[in-house]
């Protein structure tokens, strides 16, 4: 299926003059000899090219490259310039053929070939083989998913078939170009290449190219998701093979359609247009569209959830696939198989169809579909219950997965996460959520993106639809009178010889279209791999912003403090002076205490300050992981100040009574503190948002307060326990219902809007806890409200 | 002239009291200072006749300031006092939502209280 454009360009030399003009000379009875040996190769190298068996293809045309270059060494031919021409043009061609052949396993070669024929061509002189090899290259190109050089190279063979005056060629140069156009997004442009090729087609009656043409455009219209028009078009071209009765066209376009109307959601009516393509194609030798079809068939079984009738159909496609040259598809019919019978509890076929696709994989070294099958295979365990075991196939996946199958792997490290809560190992699920969110963030950046630039084409596209519309009625008027003067029948013996050329085409441009999105995703994605840390950096200042908002005014009270006092010093030096002057000792003494109490106060406020900024700096900073000696009053101070200033600041209808009850006989503690600060910061953040939420459901007769305290926790007389202390943060909003106080401690696990909790901040306060070696707990009562409470034990060396 | 200020910070007596000693001694104002929203309108109930002028924080816990300013502009008292807010937070939502509950001015700590002084000689 990859053969297409190649052959097709076979069309465009078909009117070569040939052979004659030599063969006359009978001086030259060993060269004709030769000559008829070269194109005896040359066309069997074809034919097997026809059928995508490149081996034997590269056989042939190396054979004739080699009798080739040996008649244009030779001293006879040499003499002789037609003679030496002809040579060349065969040697010409049968470069093409050998770069076909290696194109899809070493492009390099294959443009090295190219190359080399293209410096012969230029002392021929032979215009088409020039626009040959040009569109060879872009077409090689286009498989390496180089967008610009291809359509260069392109460019360079439409502008010689336009000088040259080869309309078949130029129309079907005008296809490819159009998507060239397409697979760089640019619709607009696409659709007047197609247009422009549609017009030349009719110009010249050419059915083949008028029916790829109809159908390119209608592939356009469904890349904007304008399926209305997409099935016009497609409508169109299925009319031109009805007329020339030619069923593997009818059941082309019936798939075609399907396809549309798949997208379209119009399940029932793609269902349909399969079915009636896989009755043509069981008819047929051809045994990779038969497996298309089931596939397919499959595919919408399984989105209506038919189970069994998807199993049936992917296994029967399975079947002619084994016919097929086309192995490599098998993986996505296998996984898909796989992945319906996981779904139908059938996990031993399941397995086996997984393991199908591994072995498949690793014959073609795609990692990405090895990692599929492992994070598969490690799902069907997980299925079963048995973590353990997936975690293995995890491991191999998370291996395997090349970073640009980003999907994939946040899949795995989704899978691994909740394989390690299942054993219990929450640090781990802990450490492999926090990969899924960073790689989350890419997907979602990578989704939405994708989203805008849909957007943005199709308001491109629409643009031009004022000029398509025009040509289009024109040109419908012109196609129904040449089919109806029965102009078409003027290419049917080229079509017969054609068809299966033009299939391959057909499946080749298809594997491009199928190719192209997912290598333009993963340059989107390598791109923006690398601003992903700075997104998440920067959604991570965002929250702090939220929060340092409230402190920056905040700081503002110890500021009018610490700037009045010492305005009411200065003011008061000046009184005490004055009275000093006059003798007045006793009053001067008295401004003094007065001045000494106000410079404790400026103080103070100016410690005050001190601690906001370090404890927002503290926040700002990525725990230190060290344990120091830590006053947790304050720490639970400043977090409480902070969470509130915070809120405050967000929104200003915000506000809860605060109380606090602290046990000033703690001292210091050996904790870390950003990490125990951010347990309290989150734990108190959360009180005032329930609270919060129960004022604005009752907003009467209700008073939103949030108490935090800690106790010293002394060993019990008994002996046996540990020092320790307890922190506790109540709040009397409504209780936590049975049902979400189980879950509660989970990653992910949030009651807030979408988009308004990550649902980590909990589970992350429990880890921080349980590494101190402390226990995190709750204790709630429906409409009385909740006490989080955690205990840390105090080490013997603490200060 | 009666002055109630209300703010929950304690040193905010201290200030007020040392900031205005000249007026107090000579008894142009007297201060009464309130330490949350809800003693401020305990305090205005008490003694509204008197009260000319309020001074109030809008960020306390409990009743904010800008609740108070509600309440005493529901309570219809002739004439109405004077009403101040002074905040840390000078940002324009906050302004415009003290404005529109009805306050007469809006100050902005650090408090300028050359500026404050002149403000309230000018309703005296």
């Amino acid at each position: 299926m990859r053969t297409g454009i190649f052959i097709v360009l076979l069309i465009l030399t078909a009117g070569f003059p040939g052979l004659q003009g030599y063969a006359q000379n009978s001086r030259f009875a060993d060269n004709i000899d030769d000559t008829t040996r070269i194109n005896k190769l040359n066309s069997l190298a074809g034919n097997f090219l026809k059928q995508n068996q490149y081996d034997s293809c590269l056989k042939y045309a190396s054979q004739a490259l080699t009798i080739t270059e040996n008649l244009i060494r030779s001293k006879s031919v040499i003499n002789n310039p037609a003679y030496l021409k002809q040579s060349k043009y065969h040697k010409i061609k049968s470069l093409i053929f050998v770069a076909e052949c290696v194109s899809v396993s070493n492009p390099l070669k294959a443009t090295d070939t190219l190359l080399s024929a293209l410096k012969l061509v230029k002392e021929t002189g032979n215009k088409n083989q020039e626009a040959e090899i040009y569109a060879g290259i872009g077409e090689i190109y286009t498989m390496l998913a180089q967008d610009q050089p291809s359509l260069v190279n392109n460019l360079r063979s439409l502008a010689i078939l336009r000088e040259t005056g080869n309309k078949k060629g130029l129309a079907w140069q005008l296809t490819i170009v159009g998507l060239n156009h397409r697979n760089m997004g640019n619709y607009g442009d696409a659709m007047e290449y197609f247009l422009e090729s549609l017009k030349v087609s009719r110009e010249i009656s050419d059915s083949l190219t008028i029916i790829e043409a109809l159908l390119a455009i209608g592939f356009t219209y469904g890349y904007v998701e304008k399926w209305k028009d997409a099935l016009n078009y497609q409508q169109q071209a299925l009319k031109i093979y009805q007329q020339m009765n030619d069923s593997l066209g009818i059941a082309r376009i019936y798939n075609d359609m399907g396809v549309t109307n798949m997208r379209a959601g119009n399940l029932g009516v793609a269902l349909k247009q399969h079915q009636e393509a896989l009755s043509i194609r069981l008819k047929s030798p051809e045994h990779y569209y038969t497996f298309a079809s089931y596939l397919y068939i499959g595919n919408i079984y399984e989105k209506l959830n038919r189970l069994p009738e998807a199993i049936a159909n992917y296994e029967a496609g399975l079947r002619y696939i084994k016919f097929s040259k086309y192995l490599v598809s098998g993986i996505d019919a296998q996984l898909n198989l796989g992945i319906v019978y996981m779904k139908s509890s059938d996990y031993q076929k399941a397995l086996n169809a997984f393991s199908s696709v591994l072995e498949l994989s690793l014959k073609i070294k795609d990692r990405t579909s090895e990692a599929q099958a492992y994070l598969y295979i490690a799902k069907v365990w997980l299925a079963q219950g048995e973590p353990l075991r997936a975690l293995t196939w995890l491991r191999k996946a998370e291996k395997a997965a090349p970073e640009s199958a980003i999907v994939f792997l946040g899949d795995t490290y989704q899978s691994i996460a909740e394989t390690y809560f299942k054993l219990g190992d929450y640090k781990n699920a802990y450490i492999n959520l926090k990969k899924y969110d960073g790689v989350k963030d890419s997907i979602i950046v990578s989704e939405n993106l994708e989203k805008i630039t849909t957007l943005s084409n199709r308001l491109e596209f629409e643009n031009r639809q004022a000029l398509e519309s025009e040509n289009y009625k024109k040109n419908l008027a012109i196609n129904q009178a040449e089919i109806k003067r029965g102009k078409i029948t003027r290419n049917f013996s080229l079509f017969g010889m054609f068809v299966a050329v033009i299939l391959a085409v057909i499946a080749f441009v298809r594997f491009i279209e199928k190719k192209k999105p997912n290598s333009r995703l993963n340059d989107t994605l390598s791109d923006l791999k690398s601003t992903q840390a700075q997104l998440i950096q920067s959604e991570k200042m965002a929250s702090l912003g939220e929060l340092t908002a409230g402190i920056a005014h905040e700081i503002q009270n110890p500021l009018n403090f610490v700037n009045n006092f010492s305005e009411v010093n200065k003011e008061l030096i000046g009184e005490m002076k004055d009275e000093l002057a006059v003798g007045n000792w006793q009053l001067a003494k008295e401004i003094s205490i007065d001045i000494e109490q106000n410079l404790e106060k400026i103080n103070h406020h100016g410690k005050r300050a001190d601690a906001i900024v370090k404890g927002m700096l503290q926040h700002s900073r990525t725990s230190s992981g060290v344990k120091e000696p830590t006053d947790i009053n304050a720490l639970a101070d400043e977090y409480l100040r902070l969470a509130y200033h915070g809120l405050r600041a967000k929104d200003k209808s915000f506000n809860a009574t605060i109380k606090t009850d602290f046990d000033e006989t703690i001292g210091k503690i050996d904790i870390i503190p950003q990490d125990i600060g951010r347990v309290i910061l989150n734990l108190i953040t959360n009180a005032f948002y329930v609270v919060d939420e129960r004022k604005k459901q009752q907003p009467e007769g209700y008073e939103p307060t949030v108490t935090v305290s800690s106790k010293a926790v002394l060993p019990p007389p008994t002996g046996g326990g540990t020092r320790g202390v307890q922190i506790s943060v109540k709040d009397n909003g409504p209780g936590i219902p049975q049902k979400v106080l189980d879950k509660i401690f989970q990653p992910f696990f949030t009651t807030k809007p979408t988009g308004q909790g990550t649902g980590l901040g909990l589970s992350l306060a429990y880890d921080i806890i349980k590494a101190h070696g402390g226990e995190l707990k709750v204790e709630t009562k429906v409409d009385l409200g909740s006490v989080f409470m955690f205990h840390l034990p105090i080490q013997q060396n603490t200060k | 002239m009666k002055i109630l200020v209300v703010d929950d910070e304690k040193d905010i007596q201290s200030l007020f009291e040392q900031r205005f000693r000249k007026e107090i001694r000579n008894g142009e104002i007297e201060f009464v200072f309130a330490f949350s929203g809800e003693e401020a309108l305990t305090c205005y109930g008490k003694c509204q006749h008197e009260a000319v002028l309020i001074l109030s924080d809008i960020n306390m816990p409990g009743m904010s300031g800008l609740e108070l300013l509600r309440r005493i502009k529901q309570i219809h008292h002739e004439p109405p006092p004077v009403v101040m807010m002074i905040t840390a937070y000078g940002d324009a939502e906050n302004y415009n939502k003290a404005m529109e509950l009805g306050a007469d001015d809006f100050i902005v700590k650090p408090v300028d209280f050359i500026a404050l002084k002149e403000k309230i000689k000018s309703i005296i």
